[in-house]
Formats: C-alpha cells, structure tokens, sequence
C-alpha cells in the first residue's frame, strides 16, 4: 500500500530524513510519531473513524448449559465450567495518500485503502498471571463481533476451566485485534475483570424479609462494636474475640466492616450488637438469635442497634468452642449471610438437626456441644462478605 | 469459700436478665413509621421422627383468623391464628384420645387456635411487625399441615418444630415452609409428597 504513495515529494522526504538522523530522531518507523513531529513526512494523515469495542460479556455457564452467572458469583468447586464471549468491535480507517499532478505539483489527500477493525485473539488469565486458554475467530481480518455461545463454525466455543479448590478468582479477558496499516489505538482491550467465588456448598442471604424489597440486611460499613454486659464478659469474652479475630482479619478487610468487643454500651445506632441473654421459651427450636429493627428496605443496611440472645438454659453451658460458632454465626447474619444447606463442617450458616437420625441426640446438645461442626468460617461463609458487601450479588451457578 | 460462690451465683442470676427493651417502649422510640423487627435465629431443625414422637396431633388446616398479642414481659409478639382442619394425618381419626395425645380430634371442631411467635400489632399508634427471617406469618386461606403440641396452661396449640413442622402443599406436593429449604437432607425423605404419601409415610413412623 504504501508502495501508492505519490514519489513527487520523494526527494524532500530523503534530505529530511537525513536532517532527522543527524539530529539524533530515529522515530522515523513510528508512523504516530512522525505524524505528530513532522507532519511534512506524511502529509496525508489517515482517517479512521470513532471505533471502539462496543459490548463485551462474559458468562459461566455449567454443563448442563443453563445456568448463567454474573461477575462476582458463585460457583460450585470441582465442575467444569465455560467461560463464553460475547465482542462487538466497530471503526474503520482509512489510509491516506498524496496525489500530485502539473507543475509545479499540486497535490491532494485521497483515500488509498479502507481496513475495517476486527477482532484477533482474546487470552483470559486467572488472577492476572495465569493464562488458561484463548477465544479467537478462525476466520480472522473479518470478525467484527463474535458470539461463543452461538457456534458458527467460524469462531471459538468458549473455553473451559474446573476449579479443585474453593476460593475467589479474577478473571480477566485481553482482546487484540489484527493489524492493519492503519494505527489503531488501543491496539488490545481489557474488559473489567469477571469475579469468580469458588465455595464448597451453595450460600445463602439474610434478605429483608418484605418480599417486594429482595435487599441484604447488613450492618453498615464501618466500626461495629459488640458489647458483651459485664456479667456475660468472663465467659463470652475469649470466645467472642476468637470469632471476631477470624472476620477481622480474614473477612472484611476492604469490606469497611470492622469489629471491635467493648463491655460499655454502645448505645441505639446501626454500628452497635448487643449480647445478652433472653430465656429459651423466646427462641423456639433455637440456641440464639440475631434481632435487628427497622433494617432500610432500600439499602438493607440496619438503622438500629442489633441484639444479639442467647438462650438462657444453653450458654452458660456451652463449650467456648460452641459459643465461638454461635457468636460467629450470629455476626455472619449482622454481615448479610443467611443460613444454608451446607453440612456442620462446610459452613457456619448450615443448621444442625436434633433428633434419634439427627447430628445432636436433643436440642442442648446441639446449642452446647463442640464436636461435629466448624466454628471458623469457610469460603462459603466469608466470601460473600469479602467479595461483594453490602447488596450483596446473589448469582449462583451449579448447586 | 462455698458462701461467696453462692452470692456470686446469685448475684450471677440477678445481673444477668432480659435487658431487651419493651416492644411498646420500642414503637415509641422508633415511631411513628411502622416498625419492623425482623430476628435471624442459630435454629436447630428436628428430624421427622423426633417431631412426629412429640406431636399431638397433626393436620392439614385454613388459617381462618388472625390474632396478635403481646407476650407477658411486652418483648415479644405472639400471634393467634384460628385454624379450620380439612384433614387429620395423625392420629387417624378413628383414635381414641389418650392422656398423652390430647388434640385427637380436631376434624370435631370448627377450628382451633395455634400459637405462633411473630406477628403484626399496633402498640400506641404504632404498627410493629416482629418476624423470623426464615418463617414469615401465616396467611389469611393459607392452607398448611402443621405438626401441633397442646399447652395445657394456654389451652392453645403451638408447633411442635417451627421450623420442622410445618409444611405445605405446592402444585399438591409437600413443601416445607422453612424458607430455603429445598436442599436440607433433614426434608428428603418427604418432599415432593402427595398429601396421600405424606399421611401414610407419617403413620408408618409413629408406629
């Protein structure tokens, strides 16, 4: 293409060239910059129009093929999941050349060639560093838009990654597009990152319980303190700091959220839990419980202090271990975590049964006991606080 | 020695009480809007076995009235509801009543009155609703098999488990009311019932 450039200001561009190389320019192959320092080299700069990627979509799709997930789910740990794309790129540019006629020579800009942006090879990396696999059209220097869930025979059909291990994954897309003659600028394009949280079992919400208002309640992203009463503190003191501890430090850095213990009262607002002891008669079928009042039906979050019970015949005789569960399973309902159908081990929003077939012989051994069940919180418990607080996303796949 | 640990037990039992406000003082602080007292509880489900060896009766019934009232200490909301029975599951119907059994025929009555905790009132203007977050209230013509206990004091029926036994009919297949409950192993030997599956299955386990 460049070979159509008009040769009339040939002899001009070789002593320019000369006088660049002797002051020290060597730009001279950068066809951006020569555009930019010295437009006399190229005086027909090229056209190219508003073009951009338009849209770009990412699902998780499990092998049954039905279940699409948003950024920031959940998946189930150890299947097989598909990651799909969906581009669209547009613009065009067009190269400029000089024609010249008469003399002295007149000359003028006229289009040369046309290329149209398409879409080259897209990497998708786990975590920033790991390549796991590539979307690419088979049919390159036309693709405008692809779709890899919709097979055409002319692109890719996804690809697949199984993860063993629960956790949070950052996936992140890198498109190019083929080179043309034209400087395209940005020659690749990152989509924001997809948000993967691999758990064990599938978790649940404390949603407001006002069906026409699906929010998360939550307390509020800031210092929340506990106060345990002085007559509670002896005992609920060391369990409730190792409960506290696991969240702090593990949970809710970034989140806002941070827990601290006091045995002053910390009063009426939304950034204040208080223990204390209620009689059983109050929790039927239940060891403890979380009340909160007037929760915002718009944000979820809590505009009042919550209480957190315990049952009067339980606690005093439970293990430090059982009231470490209970605490941490009371404040992961204060974070926005309901309870589940994960097993005693897998999480701490799982709910035991009592009974002769059940995991505890009656309803004391269930609420004091500590064998059987976790008393730190999994993946399936904390990532939903760490990945998304607040209204929380909710999307899961493959449970 | 034995005398300070007594003292100290006392004063253990003096200090630590129900330090929870009243629920009127409550409407008036956070009224005038309605007040909304939702409680998230750490609950322990009962096996079918363990709530079917402690009910007294069970039933599919209509909530046909609504009634809430406060609890003594005004901490709590409980609710009323009187409940028409449609069908008797246990004990079957030709039963004779027992001592222990004591709600035996309740296809003879109009109606009989179950105890809930939870529930919605207005206290000095104020509409508060108390609610457990995974068990809403009974609905008005809501049809529900309940697995009940009789309170002697009360006179009242309450669930056995309220979160075990209480179900209800979906497209005429059992269904728990604990909300979130399809995958819980402790409902697999039920779910998905006819009613008709449901009521033998339960015999067959109270023999």
């Amino acid at each position: 293409m460049r070979q159509q450039l008009s040769r009339w200001p040939f002899a001009l561009v070789v002593a320019c060239v000369a006088m660049q190389h002797l002051l020290g320019d060597t730009r001279l192959g950068n066809r951006d910059t020569v555009n930019t320092v010295a437009l006399a080299f190229d005086p027909c700069p090229d056209i190219g129009s508003a073009g951009e990627i338009q849209s770009l979509d990412r699902a998780v799709i499990t092998p049954d093929g039905n279940c699409s997930l948003a950024s920031g789910g959940y998946i189930k740990k150890g299947t097989s999941y598909k990651y799909h794309y969906l581009a669209t790129v547009t613009g065009s540019c067009t190269v400029m050349v000089q024609s010249c006629s008469g003399w002295p020579p007149s000359c003028t800009c006229v289009p040369s060639q046309t290329w149209v942006r398409n879409l080259g090879t897209t990497w998708l990396y786990d975590n920033g560093t790991t390549s796991f696999g590539t979307i690419a059209p088979t049919n390159a220097f036309t693709i405008q838009s692809l779709d890899t869930s919709v097979p055409t025979g002319t692109m890719s059909t996804g690809v697949s990654q199984t993860f063993p291990n629960t956790g949070r994954h950052t996936i992140t897309f890198n498109t190019g597009w083929n080179p043309t003659s034209c400087a395209f600028t940005p020659d690749t394009i990152s989509p924001p990152p997809f948000v993967v949280n691999v758990v064990a079992c599938e978790p649940k919400w404390n949603m407001h319980p006002n069906p026409t208002t699906p929010v998360v309640m939550h307390v509020p992203p800031t210092t929340i303190t506990l106060y345990i009463p002085p007559n509670m503190w002896g005992t609920l003191n060391g369990p409730a700091s190792a409960a506290v501890s696991d969240l702090n430090n593990n949970w809710l850095p970034g989140t806002g959220v941070n827990i601290r213990i006091d045995n002053v009262d910390c009063g009426t607002g939304p950034n204040c839990i208080k223990a204390g002891e209620v009689p059983v008669s109050d929790l039927p079928g239940s060891c403890a419980s979380l009340d909160h009042q007037n929760p915002d039906s718009i944000t979820g979050e809590y505009t009042q202090y919550t209480t957190l019970n315990l049952g009067d015949a339980y606690w005093p005789a439970a293990t430090a271990y059982r009231l470490q569960r209970t605490i941490e399973h009371e404040l992961e309902h204060a974070l926005g975590l309901g309870h589940n159908n994960c097993s005693l081990l897998d999480s701490l929003m799982s709910v035991p049964t009592s009974g002769p077939t059940g995991d505890f012989p009656t309803l004391f051994a269930a609420c004091t006991q500590s064998t059987g069940y976790s008393n730190t919180a999994s993946d399936t418990d904390g990532l939903p606080t760490k990945s998304n607080y607040g209204d929380h996303v909710r999307s899961v796949c493959g449970f | 020695m034995k005398a300070v640990f007594g003292v100290l037990s006392v004063l253990s039992i003096i200090l630590v009480q129900d330090a929870r406000p009243t629920l009127p003082e409550e409407a008036q602080r956070l009224g005038p809007k309605p007040v909304y007292l939702t409680r998230s509880l750490d609950r322990v489900l009962e096996s079918l076995d363990s709530v079917i060896a402690t009910t007294d009766v069970a039933f599919l019934g209509r909530v046909v009235q609504i009634n809430a009232h406060l609890s003594a200490d005004q901490k709590s909301i409980f609710t009323d509801y009187s409940i028409q029975p449609l069908r008797v599951i246990w004990p079957r119907p030709k039963e004779a009543p027992s001592a222990t059994r004591p709600g035996i025929q309740p296809q003879a009555a109009a109606y009989i009155v179950v105890e809930r905790w939870g529930g919605t009132m207005t206290l000095g203007g104020v509409q508060v609703t108390q609610e457990d977050s995974d068990l809403r209230a009974f609905r008005q013509g809501e049809e529900l098999i309940l697995f009940l206990k009789f309170d002697k004091g009360k006179n009242k029926y309450s669930p056995v488990s309220p979160s075990s036994g209480i179900f209800y009919l979906e497209r005429g297949r059992i269904r728990s009311f604990l909300r979130d409950s399809d995958n819980l192993p402790v409902f697999d030997s039920v779910r998905g019932m006819t009613l008709d599956e449901f009521d033998v299955e339960v015999n067959r386990r109270s023999r």
